[in-house]
C-alpha cells in the first residue's frame, strides 16, 4: 500500500485516462473499473452530526491498469480521485 | 411497472446494531418514491414485520415480509468466512454465511408460518451447531443447517411457500468471491435440489474493491451463474440505512456490536447500502450487465424479475396472519367444552351469593342487571373465552398457593370480580365497565395480572405446563439507547478510555441522547464536567455520535411480565427464541399485539405482593391461633380464621388505625405512598376513607400536579372552600371527589349525562381528546344544547355547558382511571394495615423482598424508630431469611446472613446445616467459612454469642438480662485474627494427623482487647453488610454536626415554618419530578437516623451546590423549613455540602 501524489487527466466522465507519476507518463490501457473506498472519518472531522456528514465516509476510487511511455511496464493502480483538480493519489500499486 | 424498483433486502434498525431506520421511515421512504409494495428483511426475526406491516397499510403499500439468517457450514467449501479488511488486527471468529428467506403471501399463511418456524428453529440450534462466541452483538445466536430448510419452505404439495435469496454472504456468494465458480454452482445445485422453484440469486452491487465481496466483478459474476444455472436473478441494495449520512451511524453501530473501537473493528466497506431510489438502482442493473456483458434487455429482465418475486411475496395480512382477528386458547385447553358464553355467564351469577352475601334486594338487583348488561356486550364480541382464560390462569396461580390481583381498568369489570380475577367491587366504587371493554374495540381487552414477584418464574412455568407450549410463548421487549448508553457507545467507537467514558456517562440521568448537547450546557451539575472534557475536541464529536444512536434499539429482552396466551397456531405465528427464562419468548414486543389478535396477560412480578405473602406467613407462624389478639384486632374479626390467616383480600376498609398510620406520613414501606412527595401530599390530604386513598394515588402524577388539580382536591377535602359543581345534575358523580373531576370514569358520566351518549360512546369521545379536543367540544356543545326535558326546555344552559366544558377541557389528558387506581390503593391500603397491626411481620416482609425505593438500612432505621428490635447476626440463630423473633424487648427482627457481603450460598448452607456452633474455633472448624467471611462476622459481631465460656464453664444467665461474656467483641476480633492468620486451617478429615482440637477457645482467647471505638464499628458494619447494625453513620461525624449546630430530622416539625435550619444525613433518595413551571426543581431525602428530611433545590440552590448534589453520599444542608400541612414539613435548601470533606478540613484544622 502507498500514498503517492498523481496528476490525473480524465474522460468528461471522470474515467482517468492519461497520468503523471513517480516522474513518469502512463497510459491507461484497459478499461478502468470505478469504485468507491471509505475513509477513516473518525480521525479527523470535528463533527458528524445527523444529516451533515454525507460526504465523510466514501473515496471515490478507479482500479486502472496502467502502461508506461515505453509500452514495456504495466501496472495495476488503485487512484484515489483527488478533491482539487487534476490531483489524484495513488494508493496501491499491483506489480 | 415500467420504471419503478422493490426493494427485496432491507434491514430497518429492529437489526440490533446494524439497521438505522425504523420500519415507518424506510415505508415512508419506499412511498416517496414511488413503490407499490416495500419489504422488510431484518436479521434473525420478525422484530420490525409488524410495524412495517402497520405502516405499509397506512402509506397504501402492500407489504413483504423476510428474514436473513445465517447459515451453518457444511463441510467443504467455503461456507466459512471470508474477512475483506486489509486490516489485520481486528481478531475475529469467521462469521457464518448467510442468506434470504422471503415468505409468499395470500396462500393462507402458508409463507409466514413456514418463515416463523424456520426463525424459531435457528434460534434453537442443536448441540453440533451451537458455537462459543466471543461477547458482542455481531456473534449471532440464530444459525440453521441448509438441509433443514425444506422442511419448513415446502409445502404438502412440494411447492415452496418461501423463497430464499442467495446473495454476496451466502455459501454460494462466497465461492464466487474467491473465484472458484464450479463450487458456487455446485452450492447452487444444492438449493435448487433441496427447494425447487424456491430459490432465487441475489445480485447485489456496492461498488466495493475489486475482488471482494459486493464489488461490480461480484455482481456480475452471480448474475452469469444465475443465468447459466437457469435460476431467477434478482436485483437488491442489501439496505441497511436510509441516506448516505446514515453510513456513519452504521460504523458506529459496528463498533459497538464488535466492542471495539473504530479503526480496530471491521468497518463496511462503504456507505452505498442505502435505499437507493429505483433510477438509480435501475442505472445500477445497466452497469452490471456492462460489465458482465449483457444488453439493456438483460438489466430490464433483471428488474422484472425482481418485480415479479415481490408479486409473490405480497402479504395479505387478514388473510395470511389473521390480522386484527383475537386468537384465545381452545376450550378444550381449559378443560371446557361447550358454549364460552353460556359457561361464562353460568359462573359469574353463581358467583355473586358469594361476592354479595348479605346485601340487600336493592343491591343485589343492581348487582344483577350490570353483570347482564357486561355479559350482553361481552356476547357481542366474542370474548367469552378470553374472560375464560384469564379466570383459568388467575385459579391456577391461586391453586398455587400464589398471591394474585388483577390491577389496571380490568378491576372495572363486574365479572372479572365475580370470576374472583380482580379484588375490587366496582359497583361500590363506581367503577365502568365500559372504560375496560368500549363499543369500538375490536381486539382483546388488557388484563394485568399481579403476582408475587419471587414466585413470578413458577407461574410463568405453570402456565405452559398448562397450556403447552405451542400456546405460551413470552414477550419481547426492545431496549433503547438513552444518553448514558449513547454516550457510553459513541466513547468507545471513538477509542475513549473507560474512565472519562464513566465520567461522562455517570453524570447523564434520564436524559435522551438527542438531549445530551442541552444538558452539558444548562445543568449546573454538568458545568465542571463539562469544562473539564470541554478541552477535548472529540467530545463535540462524541455528542453528534451519541445523538446518531437516540432511541435506536440496543438489544431485545424478554419483557418483564407479558406472556401470550393463544390457540395452537401461536408458533405458526411468531417466531421463538429462547428468553434466559426457562420459557420461550416471541420476537413481538407489546406493540405488536393488538394488530396480531393476540391475547396478552401482564403478569407482573410485584415484590410487595411477596412482601404481604411473607409477612402473613409470619403472622401465622408466631402467632398462630393469637393472631386476632397480637394485631389488636376484635377477637371475632370475620377475615381472621381460627388458625390465625388473615384474609387480606377481605379486610374491612375502614379501619382507624390504618388511616391514623396513614395521616401520620410515617409511610415507609407502604406501597405507592411512601416517596416524600407522597408523604408531603398524604400529609397534607389528610385521607380518612378508602376513596381518599384512591384519589391520592390518582393526583400524584406528573399530568395532575403540574395543571394544579392537587391544592384545588385538598382545599375542598379539609374544607377550606366551598365544593361547588359546575351543574346540580353532575353532583352525584363528583360528590365523591368533592366536585373535582379526577378519573377517567366522571369524564364518561359527564359526557354521557350532558351528550345523552352511551357509556361506550362517551369512552371513545374521552380517548379523542386527546387526538382532537376541537371535534371533541363542538359534539359536546351540538348534542348537550339538543338535550331536553320533559316539558321539552333546555337541560342545560349556554352558560352551563360553557362552564362544564371549561372543566372537562381543564381535565384534559391528566384524569386517571379509577379503577386502576383502586386495585393499586387496595394494596396500598394493605399494606398500611398490616404495618398498623403487626409493625414486626410487616417490616420483616419488607427486609426480605426489598419491595420499595428505599435502601435496606434506612427499613432498619424505620424498625427502630418504631420500638421494633433488630437482633444481631448470629451465626447460631440468623438464617437466610429475615425472621420475626420474641425478644425481651418484644418482637423483634433477626437480621439475615444473606446482608453479610461476599457470603455465598454454599457458605449459607453450610452455616446452617452444620449448628449448633459451641466455641468459635468450633465454627471456623466445621462450618468452614473464607478466612475473609469470618474476619467480617467478628467485626459484626455475629461470633458474640460463642464467646460465651469462661476456662470451660458456661457461667450462669440472668433469666431477664443478656447473656454475660468474659470476653469483649475486641477479644474475638483479635482471636478470629489469630485463627485465620495460622498456616493451615484446621480440618475435620478424620485421617487427619491428631491435632489438638479446639473444642474450647478460652485457654486462647485473649482478654481485655479493647472493643472498637464507634466510628470503626460503624465503618465495620458498612463495610460487611452496607447498614449500620449499631451507630447511624452519622454519628462518626457528631462533633461537627454539633458545631455547625445541625438538627435531627425528628426534630424539624416541631419549629416554626421559615426557621433557618441545618439538618445532615446519608442521601436516600434524589428525585427530579415534572414540575408546573417546567424548571427542575431537585428534591432530596436524607436519613440522619432520627428520621428522614426532605429539602427541596430550586435554581439557585442547584447551582450554589454544584456537583455535591448527585454525587456525594453524605451530605450537610441549610436551608429554611417549609411545612406543608398538618404533619408535613420540608426543608427549602439554600445550598449543600460534601460532609466527609467538610469533617477532614475540620478535622485537619483541629490538629493543626
Amino acid at each position: 500500500m502507498v500514498d503517492e501524489p498523481t496528476v490525473v487527466w480524465a474522460t468528461p466522465s471522470g474515467a482517468p485516462e492519461r497520468l503523471e507519476w513517480r516522474g513518469r507518463r502512463w497510459l491507461v490501457c484497459a478499461r478502468p473499473v470505478p469504485w468507491i473506498d471509505r475513509v477513516p472519518w473518525w480521525l479527523g472531522v470535528p463533527r458528524a452530526p445527523k444529516g451533515g456528514a454525507a460526504g465523510l465516509v466514501e473515496q471515490p476510487m478507479w482500479r486502472v491498469q496502467a502502461m508506461d511511455s515505453s509500452g514495456s511496464d504495466v501496472v495495476g493502480l488503485d487512484l484515489a480521485v483527488g478533491t482539487t483538480g487534476d490531483w489524484w493519489r495513488v494508493t496501491r500499486v499491483y506489480e | 411497472m415500467a420504471d419503478g424498483f422493490t426493494h427485496l433486502d432491507v434491514a430497518s434498525a429492529l437489526s440490533a446494531h446494524y439497521g438505522t431506520a425504523t420500519p415507518e421511515d424506510l415505508v415512508a421512504a419506499a412511498a416517496a418514491a414511488g413503490a407499490t409494495s416495500a419489504a422488510l428483511t431484518d436479521r434473525d426475526g420478525l422484530y420490525g414485520a409488524v410495524r412495517h406491516i402497520r405502516a405499509c397499510l397506512a402509506a397504501g403499500l402492500r407489504p413483504i415480509v423476510g428474514v436473513s439468517v445465517q447459515i451453518a457450514a457444511s463441510s467443504g467449501g467455503h461456507g466459512g468466512a471470508i474477512e475483506v479488511a486489509t486490516r489485520g488486527d481486528a481478531l475475529q471468529a469467521p462469521s457464518p454465511a448467510e442468506v434470504g428467506v422471503l415468505a409468499h403471501g395470500h396462500d393462507g399463511g402458508a409463507g409466514w408460518a413456514g418463515t416463523s418456524r424456520l426463525i424459531s428453529a435457528a434460534h434453537h440450534p442443536p448441540r453440533a451447531l451451537r458455537r462459543v462466541l466471543p461477547h458482542g452483538s455481531a456473534n449471532r445466536g440464530a444459525i440453521l443447517d441448509p438441509a433443514r430448510f425444506s422442511a419448513f419452505l415446502l409445502g404438502p404439495d412440494g411447492r415452496p411457500t418461501a423463497t430464499v435469496l442467495l446473495g454476496p454472504d451466502s455459501d454460494v456468494g462466497r465461492a464466487l468471491v474467491v473465484g472458484d465458480a464450479s463450487e458456487a454452482r455446485v452450492r447452487l445445485d444444492g438449493w435448487t435440489r433441496r427447494l425447487p422453484g424456491g430459490v432465487a440469486v441475489e445480485v447485489v452491487c456496492h461498488h466495493t474493491r475489486p475482488g471482494t465481496p459486493r464489488s461490480l466483478a461480484h455482481a456480475a459474476a452471480t448474475w452469469q451463474l444465475a443465468v447459466a444455472a437457469g435460476v431467477p436473478a434478482v436485483l437488491t441494495n442489501q439496505v441497511r440505512y436510509l441516506r448516505p449520512d446514515d453510513a456513519v451511524t452504521g460504523d458506529v453501530l459496528d463498533a459497538a456490536a464488535q466492542l471495539l473501537p473504530l479503526g480496530r473493528a471491521v468497518a463496511q466497506p462503504n456507505a452505498q447500502a442505502w435505499l437507493k431510489p429505483p433510477a438509480r438502482m435501475r442505472q445500477l442493473a445497466r452497469r452490471i450487465a456492462d460489465y458482465a456483458g449483457f444488453g439493456v434487455v438483460e438489466a430490464d429482465r433483471l428488474c422484472a424479475a425482481t418485480e415479479e418475486l415481490a408479486e409473490r411475496c405480497v402479504l395479505d395480512p387478514v388473510g395470511d396472519i389473521g390480522w386484527r382477528r383475537p386468537k384465545v386458547p381452545e376450550l378444550e385447553a381449559l378443560g371446557l367444552q361447550g358454549d364460552p358464553q353460556a359457561i361464562l355467564a353460568g359462573r359469574a351469577r353463581a358467583a355473586i351469593a358469594w361476592r354479595y352475601p348479605d346485601a340487600p334486594s336493592g343491591t343485589r338487583r343492581a348487582v344483577e342487571d350490570r353483570l347482564e348488561a357486561e355479559l350482553r356486550v361481552i356476547a357481542g364480541f366474542g370474548f367469552a373465552g378470553y374472560f375464560l382464560t384469564v379466570a383459568d390462569v388467575a385459579d391456577l396461580i391461586r391453586g398455587m398457593g400464589v398471591r394474585v390481583q388483577a390491577r389496571g381498568s380490568g378491576a372495572g369489570s363486574l365479572v372479572n370480580y365475580l370470576l374472583r380475577i380482580s379484588s375490587v367491587d366496582p359497583l361500590v366504587h363506581g367503577l365502568l365497565f365500559e372504560r375496560f371493554c368500549g363499543v369500538a374495540r375490536t381486539t382483546l381487552p388488557d388484563i394485568d395480572l399481579d403476582v408475587e414477584a419471587a414466585r413470578r418464574h413458577d407461574v410463568d412455568r405453570a402456565v405452559v405446563a398448562r397450556y403447552g407450549e405451542h400456546r405460551v410463548a413470552l414477550l419481547a421487549m426492545q431496549n433503547r439507547y438513552r444518553a448514558r448508553g449513547a454516550a457510553r457507545d459513541a466513547g468507545l467507537a471513538l477509542g475513549w478510555d473507560e474512565e472519562r467514558i464513566g465520567r461522562l456517562a455517570g453524570s447523564l440521568w434520564r436524559l435522551n441522547a438527542s438531549d445530551i448537547r442541552d444538558a452539558l450546557d444548562d445543568h449546573p451539575e454538568l458545568a465542571e464536567l463539562s469544562e473539564r472534557i470541554g478541552g477535548d475536541p472529540s467530545l463535540d464529536l462524541l455528542v453528534d455520535l451519541a445523538g446518531r444512536l437516540d432511541r435506536l434499539p440496543r438489544h431485545v429482552s424478554m419483557h418483564p411480565c407479558g406472556v401470550l396466551l393463544s390457540d395452537a397456531g401461536l408458533l405458526s405465528l411468531t417466531p421463538v427464541q429462547p428468553s434466559g427464562a426457562g420459557v420461550h419468548m416471541s420476537q413481538f414486543d407489546k406493540d405488536d399485539i393488538d394488530d396480531l389478535g393476540l391475547l396478552k396477560l401482564d403478569i407482573l412480578g410485584v415484590r410487595m405482593q411477596s412482601s404481604l405473602a411473607y409477612a402473613h406467613a409470619e403472622i401465622v407462624r408466631v402467632h398462630g391461633t393469637r393472631a386476632a389478639l397480637a394485631g389488636g384486632l376484635p377477637p371475632d374479626a370475620p377475615y381472621v380464621a381460627p388458625d390465625g390467616r388473615i384474609d387480606l383480600d377481605g379486610l374491612p376498609r375502614d379501619d382507624p388505625a390504618t388511616f391514623t398510620l396513614i395521616r401520620s406520613a410515617h409511610t415507609l414501606g407502604v406501597f405507592q405512598i411512601e416517596s416524600p412527595g407522597q408523604r408531603e401530599l398524604v400529609g397534607k390530604m389528610q385521607p380518612d376513607q378508602f376513596e381518599d386513598l384512591i384519589a391520592d394515588i390518582s393526583l400524584f402524577r406528573p399530568g395532575p400536579m403540574k395543571a394544579d388539580m392537587v391544592n384545588p382536591f385538598i382545599e375542598r377535602k379539609l374544607g377550606l372552600v366551598p365544593v361547588r359543581y359546575p351543574h346540580p345534575r353532575l353532583a352525584p358523580i363528583l360528590a365523591g371527589t368533592y366536585g373535582v373531576v379526577i378519573y377517567h370514569e366522571q369524564v364518561l358520566r359527564i359526557l354521557h349525562e350532558c351528550m345523552g351518549v352511551g357509556l361506550a360512546q362517551a369512552d371513545e369521545l374521552r380517548r379523542a381528546m386527546g387526538d382532537d379536543m376541537a371535534a371533541v367540544e363542538a359534539a359536546f356543545r351540538t348534542r348537550t344544547a339538543a338535550r331536553r326535558d320533559e316539558a321539552g326546555e333546555r337541560v342545560f344552559s349556554g352558560a352551563d355547558i360553557d362552564r362544564i366544558w371549561t372543566v372537562l377541557e381543564g381535565f384534559g389528558s391528566f384524569g386517571f382511571c379509577k379503577a386502576h387506581a383502586a386495585a393499586f390503593a387496595w394494596t396500598t391500603y394493605q399494606t398500611a394495615w398490616l404495618k398498623a397491626h403487626y409493625p414486626a411481620e410487616f417490616l420483616a416482609g419488607i427486609l426480605e423482598h426489598d419491595p420499595g425505593m428505599y435502601p435496606r438500612r434506612l427499613l432498619m432505621t424505620e424498625a427502630r424508630r418504631l420500638g421494633v428490635p433488630l437482633l444481631p447476626i448470629d451465626v447460631n440463630v440468623s438464617t437466610d431469611h429475615y425472621v420475626v423473633e420474641q425478644d425481651v424487648a418484644g418482637l423483634g427482627i433477626r437480621l439475615s446472613l444473606r446482608d453479610v457481603h461476599g457470603i455465598t450460598g454454599v457458605e449459607i448452607r453450610r452455616i446452617l446445616d452444620r449448628r449448633p456452633y459451641h466455641a468459635i474455633s468450633d465454627f471456623y472448624l466445621r462450618a468452614a467459612p473464607s478466612r475473609a467471611l469470618v474476619t467480617r462476622l467478628a467485626a459484626i459481631g455475629a461470633l458474640d454469642s460463642l464467646a460465651l465460656h469462661e476456662h470451660g464453664i458456661v457461667p450462669c444467665r440472668d433469666l431477664d438480662g443478656p447473656p454475660r461474656t468474659a470476653h469483649t467483641r475486641g477479644d474475638v476480633i483479635a482471636y478470629v485474627r489469630r485463627l485465620v492468620a495460622a498456616k493451615h486451617r484446621p480440618s475435620a478429615r478424620e485421617d487427619a494427623p491428631p491435632l489438638p482440637v479446639f473444642v474450647d477457645d478460652a485457654p486462647l482467647m485473649p482478654s481485655g482487647t479493647p472493643d472498637p471505638t464507634p466510628l470503626e464499628q460503624t465503618a465495620a458494619d458498612l463495610d460487611a453488610t452496607s447498614a449500620e447494625l449499631h451507630d447511624h453513620i452519622i454519628e462518626g461525624y457528631r462533633p461537627l454536626l454539633e458545631e455547625v449546630g445541625v438538627i435531627p430530622a425528628a426534630a424539624l416539625l416541631d419549629l416554626r415554618s421559615d426557621t433557618r435550619v441545618f439538618v445532615a444525613g446519608i442521601r436516600v433518595a434524589t428525585q427530579t419530578p415534572p414540575m408546573k413551571s417546567g424548571k427542575r426543581v431537585v428534591f432530596l431525602s436524607l436519613d440522619d437516623g432520627s428520621g428522614v428530611a426532605d429539602c427541596a433545590f430550586f435554581t439557585e440552590a442547584q447551582a450554589r451546590s454544584g456537583p455535591v448534589l448527585f454525587g456525594v453520599p453524605l451530605l450537610l444542608v441549610q436551608g429554611r423549613t417549609r411545612r406543608t400541612g398538618a404533619r408535613g414539613i420540608s426543608v427549602q435548601a439554600e445550598q449543600a455540602w460534601d460532609l466527609k470533606r467538610m469533617w477532614a478540613d475540620w478535622s485537619r484544622r483541629l490538629a493543626a
